[in-house]
């Protein structure tokens, strides 16, 4: 945004008022020498650069959340000219879309977290049916595998809870593309196969995915849940690469 | 061309938008029973002829964009329609009199009848949006219905926190604080929401809406200072409502912000005095003294400063953003408002 320039000029984030002062009434200024020029003009820019720190610090708390789920359509020029038909089918559509959007900001939000398994997962001893899920449900990407690879993703988990979560291991659904190819559960692994941890501490958790030599390149997905903590619930995608050539 | 000349055009312009925006108002304010008790009201403060700052800010950006002035139709008039229903709720919340030069709906018909032509009016200005839906796509009608919902809640947002002033009193407020206050309560509806519908609109989505934040914003501000200034000192003729209104309703404009800061402790702690009083209880000779020390203080020259620092700043926004749109006397009208706004005298 063009106001970062004038906010730089203006030295730095909120500075304090200075003392109150009468500035002179404009009009007057024109006359009265070099110093009431460059008072004028700090003054100007102790102003402006306020007014700006004010509202780039409401900005980044808002609008850029609204932005995300915009940044889906910003593209699409031909919008305005779509044709009214299918306008209405849309919209009956629109339960759909909303799942979608819901997904696409999960993996936003854990892809821009640079260290995948940084992304703790929160557990807590009691089911307990009052507490609300927060955040959605957390994504853990690989990066890309070959065919024949093992790969292994560290999953961290964070008991915020004042109880020991005793005991827990965990299950994988089988990873499918959207083409119905498949990696079957067996193929994946955590270590340790068990885990407690303590109140208000954290644990890892390695999952090691055996990626069959045999698979299609793909992004493969599937769910991770948790024994005995039903709220425990993430998503796992390995993305297969081709094989490079050998010689 | 001379300033008189602009701001003779920018007036035209105005009238122009203004025209296109109540026809498609005119539309979505029914005319059918509760007539007496209702829908009357709720035609009243449209008819009291406004500026159409808002609606005119919305479709000038549209057609400054490649849309036309006819395409932003619908979303300015909502913009407009939930101004209205705003402006009746804030004149009950601030309990004043007069609104363009007559008396407030809830001073003509008493506080329940105002309030709920006010929800009235708040429900009208959905179907607008709705209808945008066959002439804009399904895409940017809903990036619209997004864009107005967050303006409404910065708009309640905003509003709460100078409501919460005027009761609470705070002895110290920084011009920081009233541009807060002022982004929330005045820029995002008068002028941040208008502009980046209209682009959104104009443009198809294309343009990304942030860009627009910084021209919109510093305009509003000039705006609010203005408007401020206007209360304070303005002639009531041309204004319309009471001068010396936000004084007697202890509103924390940037004049009083700054003598409040500036007068010695004694008499500061005298107006604070005045200002703790419910608003039946302050009377015009305190009002008047506390108007003549903004003068001598300094507080009103400083806030005519500050509305000319932040009209410069707007103009530097728009030539950056605004400087790269082929020429047009839609682009030229929204370059020309950013003087207008701080010379204007109604």
């Amino acid at each position: 945004m063009a106001t970062s320039k004038t906010k730089t000029a203006a030295g730095g984030r909120k500075a304090r008022s200075a003392p109150p002062q009468s500035p002179p009434p404009a009009g007057e200024a024109d006359d009265s020498g070099t110093k009431d020029d460059e008072r004028l003009a700090a003054s100007a820019t102790r102003l402006v650069g306020q007014a700006v720190s004010v509202l780039e610090r409401e900005l980044s708390a808002g609008i850029s959340a609204a932005r995300s789920l915009q940044g889906r359509y910003t593209d699409t020029d031909a919008l305005r000219n779509r044709d009214p038909d299918d306008v209405m089918q849309r919209f009956r559509k629109d339960a759909h879309e909303v799942v979608d959007l819901l997904m696409d900001l999960v993996q936003v939000a854990a892809s821009s977290a640079s260290g995948l398994a940084q992304r703790a997962i929160r557990v807590r001893a009691s089911s307990d049916a009052d507490q609300p899920a927060g955040g959605g449900i957390p994504a853990i990407e690989s990066l890309g595998a070959y065919p024949g690879d093992t790969i292994a993703v560290r999953m961290a988990l964070e008991n915020a809870g004042a109880e020991t979560v005793e005991a827990v291991n965990f299950l994988a659904s089988d990873l499918v593309t959207a083409s119905g190819l498949r990696i079957a559960a067996s193929d994946i692994a955590f270590t340790p196969a068990e885990v407690t941890i303590g109140p208000r501490s954290k644990a890892q958790v390695e999952i090691r995915v055996k990626v069959p030599s045999d698979a299609e390149p793909g992004v493969y997905s599937g769910m991770l849940v948790a024994s005995k903590l039903e709220q425990v619930r993430a998503v796992l995608s390995v993305t297969v690469e081709k094989a490079p050539e050998t010689e | 061309m001379t300033p008189q000349e602009r701001a003779e055009g920018v007036r035209h312009r105005l009238r122009d938008y203004k025209a296109s925006a109540d026809a498609a108002i005119a539309r979505y304010l029914p005319r059918r029973e509760p007539a007496r008790h209702l829908y009357d009201l709720v035609r009243d403060y449209p008819g009291r002829g406004g500026k159409g700052l808002r609606p005119s800010l919305c479709m000038a950006t549209c057609a400054a964009f490649g849309g036309s002035v006819e395409l932003a139709a619908r979303s300015a008039a909502a913009v407009e329609m939930f101004h209205n229903g705003f402006l009746i709720h804030d004149d009950i919340e601030d309990e004043s009199d007069l609104r363009r030069g007559r008396p407030t709906l809830h001073a003509a018909h008493g506080i329940p009848l105002a309030l709920n032509a006010g929800d009235a009016m708040f429900v009208l200005s959905m179907r607008p949006l709705l209808e945008n839906l066959p002439e804009i796509g399904p895409g940017l009608a809903w990036m619209i219905f997004a864009e107005v919902e967050h303006m409404v809640r910065e708009s309640v947002e905003g509003q709460a926190i100078e409501l919460g002033w005027v009761r609470d009193n705070p002895a110290r407020l920084e011009d920081a604080d009233y541009f807060r206050m002022c982004l929330k309560k005045t820029c995002w509806y008068t002028t941040m929401h208008p502009i980046r519908i209209g682009a959104l609109i104009g443009a198809g989505g294309s343009v990304p809406p942030d860009a627009l934040n910084g021209f919109g914003y510093f305009l509003g501000l000039a705006f609010q200072i203005q408007d401020d200034l206007l209360n304070l000192v303005g002639e009531l003729h041309k204004y319309g409502k009471e001068i010396g209104g936000d004084v007697l309703e202890g509103k924390r404009t940037l004049p009083l912000l700054h003598l409040l800061r500036t007068l010695p402790p004694a008499r500061r702690r005298s107006v604070l005095r005045y200002l703790a009083k419910p608003r039946r209880r302050r009377t015009q000779a305190e009002m008047a003294l506390i108007l003549s020390e903004m003068e001598d203080f300094g507080s009103i020259a400083h806030a005519r400063q500050t509305a000319r620092f932040l009209a410069g700043a707007a103009l530097e926004e728009f030539d950056q953003v605004y400087g790269q749109l082929p020429q047009s006397g839609h682009r030229d009208f929204l370059r020309d408002l950013v003087v207008f706004m701080i010379e204007r005298d109604l």
